[in-house]
């Protein structure tokens, strides 16, 4: 009961120091590493911290982030996004809200490209809102489309949020990655669903192009354009479909094909590979300075024996239902102060050993953790999606406007949230064949 | 002296991410050309998962790390703190920082004395393949990029040493 406490203390003294705006890694590494001392003494807790940064470091498996923000960055430079935009105006323009439409299919796309929401969100504002605001798009539609569609991005794969939860579920990543395309694909659905009646209930919301129907011909040569997107669906998602690949290798795979793609447009030079490796250099070290953190506060949590408590408590009230509902409303609630990786990370410690005492699947629940952890991308006060939006676009829409369009895309979600808690086979089926 | 150690660390921290840049390149390549080796020549490279693991992966990781002090890039949360005013924001960011400082320093020694312990009795693992691969002269990766970030930490906190704004934003955005 006394390591219990100090368990609770330690969660305490975590969130104050992240109020205090200490870095998430630091709070995650320095409170587990007193709290160790604390129980098991000075030699235990410093033990720890000499063995596992390089033990977690030195991991085959975690090389697939490295690779996959490579990737993203070099598929981001070769200027593949304002080519899926264009194409897919062609084919759905004349839709009601066919802009908006196109938007959200191009996000989608681009997520099998990029494994971050926020990356995606910002890529897509820049090329998608300009134009849209040009054709008298309602502003709030305009931007609330990318901020939401850029949420697709972190479930088709490649994505950074499902190798850490296969990491720290222990799961495989491979079938975490594969699970993540169906919902993917229901949440792109039923947002375009969503715009499309929207948009010819109320017309004035996106005026109609005056165009004239596009030849069939044009429609289909306009797909040469985008050939690189099948070439690294096939290659990472099809790899790691028919097991051929890791998800280490297919982010290698990937991020060489992307490369090799770029060179063949002409779009890579030495300027563009130097700044791709500069970005995932950055963006990996700052990913894994927090996981590193994760791990020690899984350690310390384990010595506290609080996982057991959590799990008799939930136990005892509701078993699995009310533990999802508590997982809910903590990533809601953590989704208004932080970033994915750091929720993610944060979490998971907590949460894994009573999901695991309960029987809950764990690749069903990594899809549940995942979605909610990106629609935390898109409430307010902090909806990262937003502000990525908001600072990509400048000042010609405001922030408010934005949540107030993103609005219509969380009602939508609120059905694929609910078809994903009732519907288990959503997330299973895919993996199940694997 | 803090200027000329400010700028001292500047270079030695870009010259490591050259480093850790070098080895994503190399990672990136080691692994498809295992696996096009694998598939197609029925001869997979030996030892690729051991260089991937300790070599490519800790490089990585920790010589970026400095990097990541330097441009403040931190992962952290900034809701509380923006009602503070500028005045309490500087102290509160100035105990982040001290907290910050004392992490990186515990850890940098902590790994410091790990490597040590390991170069001492010659670390190897057994690769897949046949060969032996020596593995300690990775074990200083770790020291050498704490060390490097809680130096420029205890810089910043100084005021010896500022982050400079780059418009590098990606970076940013996609590690989130």
């Amino acid at each position: 009961m006394e390591y219990t406490l100090i368990g609770f203390g330690g969660l305490a003294a975590i969130l104050i120091l992240l109020a205090l705006r200490v870095p998430v890694g630091a709070a995650l590494g320095i409170v587990p590493f007193i709290g160790i001392w604390s129980i098991v003494g000075f030699t235990g807790a410093y033990g720890t911290l000499k063995s596992v940064p390089f033990e977690f470091a030195a991991n085959w498996s975690l090389s697939a982030i490295p690779m996959f923000l490579l990737m993203g960055s070099l598929m981001y430079h070769s200027g593949i996004a304002r080519d899926l935009f264009d194409v897919a105006r062609l084919w759905l323009g004349r839709l009601p809200g066919g802009l908006a439409v196109s938007a959200n299919v191009a996000s989608a796309g681009f997520g099998a490209a990029c494994g971050s929401s926020l990356a995606a969100a910002t890529t897509m504002s820049q090329i998608c809102v300009p134009e849209m605001l040009r054709r008298g798009y309602d502003p709030g539609l305009a931007t609330g489309t990318v901020a939401a569609a850029g949420t697709l991005a972190a479930l088709i794969p490649p994505s950074i949020l499902f190798v850490l939860f296969g990491i720290f579920s222990q799961t495989s990543i491979s079938q975490l990655l594969i699970a993540g395309i169906i919902p993917g694909i229901l949440t792109a659905t039923a947002y375009g669903a969503m715009i499309v009646v929207r948009c010819w209930w109320n017309p004035a919301l996106a005026p109609l192009p005056d165009v004239t129907e596009i030849h069939w011909n044009k429609k289909i040569l306009a797909l040469r354009r985008i050939w690189p997107v099948p070439i690294v669906v096939l290659g990472v998602i099809g790899g790691l479909y028919s097991g051929l690949v890791t998800a280490t290798e297919a982010g290698a795979f990937g991020a060489v094909l992307a490369a090799l793609v770029a060179l063949a447009q002409r779009r890579l030079n030495g300027r563009v590979l130097l700044m791709s490796l500069r970005e995932s250099v950055r963006g990996t070290a700052m990913i894994f300075f927090v996981a590193i953190g994760a791990i020690m506060l899984t350690r310390f949590l384990s010595l506290t024996g609080m996982p057991d408590i959590f799990q008799s408590l939930l136990q005892g009230v509701a078993g699995p239902a009310m533990f999802l509902l508590v997982l809910t409303v903590v990533y809601l609630l953590l989704g208004m102060i932080l970033d994915p990786i750091g929720i993610l990370l944060l979490t998971m410690p907590v949460f894994l050993p009573v999901a695991a005492a309960l029987k809950i699947d764990m690749i069903w629940l990594g899809v549940i953790v995942v979605k909610n952890i990106e629609i935390g991308l898109l409430t307010p006060p902090v909806g990262l999606n937003v502000y990525a939006v908001k600072s990509a676009i400048g000042n010609s829409v405001d922030l408010w406007s934005i949540f107030r369009g993103v609005g219509w895309f969380l009602l939508s979600e609120v059905v694929v949230m609910a078809l994903i808690y009732a519907f288990p086979q959503i997330s299973l089926f895919l993996p199940s064949l694997m | 002296m803090g200027r000329a150690l400010a700028r001292a660390a500047n270079v030695l921290s870009h010259v490591l991410m050259w480093f850790s840049g070098l080895a994503m390149l190399f990672m990136a390549l080691h692994t498809a050309a295992d696996v096009i080796a694998k598939y197609f020549f029925n001869a997979p490279i030996n030892g690729t998962t051991e260089w991937i693991a300790y070599y490519y992966m800790t490089a990585i990781i920790f010589l970026g790390i400095s990097q990541v002090q330097l441009h403040q890039n931190h992962i952290s949360v900034e809701l509380f703190t923006k009602w503070l005013g500028l005045k309490g924001e500087k102290r509160v960011a100035l105990i982040a920082n001290l907290i910050m400082f004392v992490y990186l320093a515990i850890i940098a020694w902590a790994t410091f004395d790990e490597a040590v312990g390991r170069t001492s009795v010659r670390e190897f693992v057994d690769t897949t393949g046949y060969a032996l691969l020596p593995i300690w002269p990775a074990r200083w990766v770790a020291p050498l990029g704490y060390g490097l970030a809680a130096l420029i930490c205890l810089l910043q906190t100084f005021g010896w040493m500022f982050e400079r704004t780059e418009p590098d934003a990606l970076a940013d955005i996609q590690a989130r």
